[in-house]
């Protein structure tokens, strides 16, 4: 099944918040069970998901039975919040590009998965993305993480 | 003829950076000749499976010590330093496949 491209606008005064603004949308469309943001929440609590990449974004995800298909959710803010770094959390990001991400099956989900790491460290991808409308990004979405 | 190597993947949740990371493994060890079994687990599970590889590989932090060789690969799931990241990890896999 294709990965499914959801993107949204919008302000969270913390990273908390703003997770939760992706996980309502992506339980609104029914792809995750209502739990999903606070699940992905509290994991980023033990392990943060913020990239130090030149721009930096974050990919808050969680392991949970109830994804129905693989999904990301991109949420742009209109202030950047504090996303605590993946590979040492005792430092910290500033972001305003969110990547939530539903992973269903992750070796199916593996093209996507690469080809996202690969956008995320692209700073001329990332700026357009800051650019676009909500319908906009799906499409470049798409078009950037479906190629195989 | 040099022995298999059993390594483990580890990163928060066990599904993506994890993933990533050991399609890049996979890939490091074919190029090298060397033979690896690999395991992917979550970083709680980190100082059980141990036990059971020659290798610790995680995506994310992990500061406490280890009983097996342990290398953080973060650099070979974002891209940073990805050569540098890639050259250690066939250095550490030749090693542990000549000992």
């Amino acid at each position: 099944m294709k990965t499914k491209y959801l993107a949204i606008h919008g302000s969270a005064k913390n990273s908390e918040e703003a997770i939760k603004l992706c996980g309502d949308t992506l339980y609104k469309a029914g792809i995750v069970s209502k739990e999903f943001g606070n699940l992905c929440v509290k994991r980023e609590k033990e392990f943060p998901t913020g990239l130090p990449t030149e721009i930096p974004t974050a990919i808050p995800h969680v392991k949970d039975d109830g994804i129905t298909q693989n999904a990301i959710c991109f949420l742009k803010l209109d202030c950047p919040v504090s996303f605590r770094r993946l590979d040492d959390d005792r430092k910290e990001i500033e972001t305003d590009m969110i990547f939530n991400l539903a992973i269903k099956d992750p070796n199916e989900h593996l093209t996507v998965l690469q080809n996202m790491m690969t956008f995320l460290n692209n700073s001329e991808v990332l700026v357009k993305c800051k650019m676009l409308s909500n319908e906009e990004i799906i499409v470049y979405l798409q078009e950037q993480l479906d190629k195989s | 003829m040099a022995k298999e190597v059993k390594v483990l993947v580890a990163c928060g949740s066990g599904v993506a950076t994890s993933t990533i990371a050991q399609e890049e493994i996979k890939e490091i060890a074919k190029n090298a000749g060397i033979k690896i079994r690999l395991m992917k687990g979550t970083i709680a599970e980190v100082p059980s499976k141990q036990k059971d590889v020659d290798v610790v590989f995680t995506t994310a932090n992990y500061r406490n010590p280890l009983e097996k060789p342990h290398l953080s690969v973060f650099g070979l799931v974002s891209g940073i330093n990805k050569q540098a990241t890639a050259k250690k990890v066939e250095e550490l896999l030749k090693g542990i496949a000549e000992e």
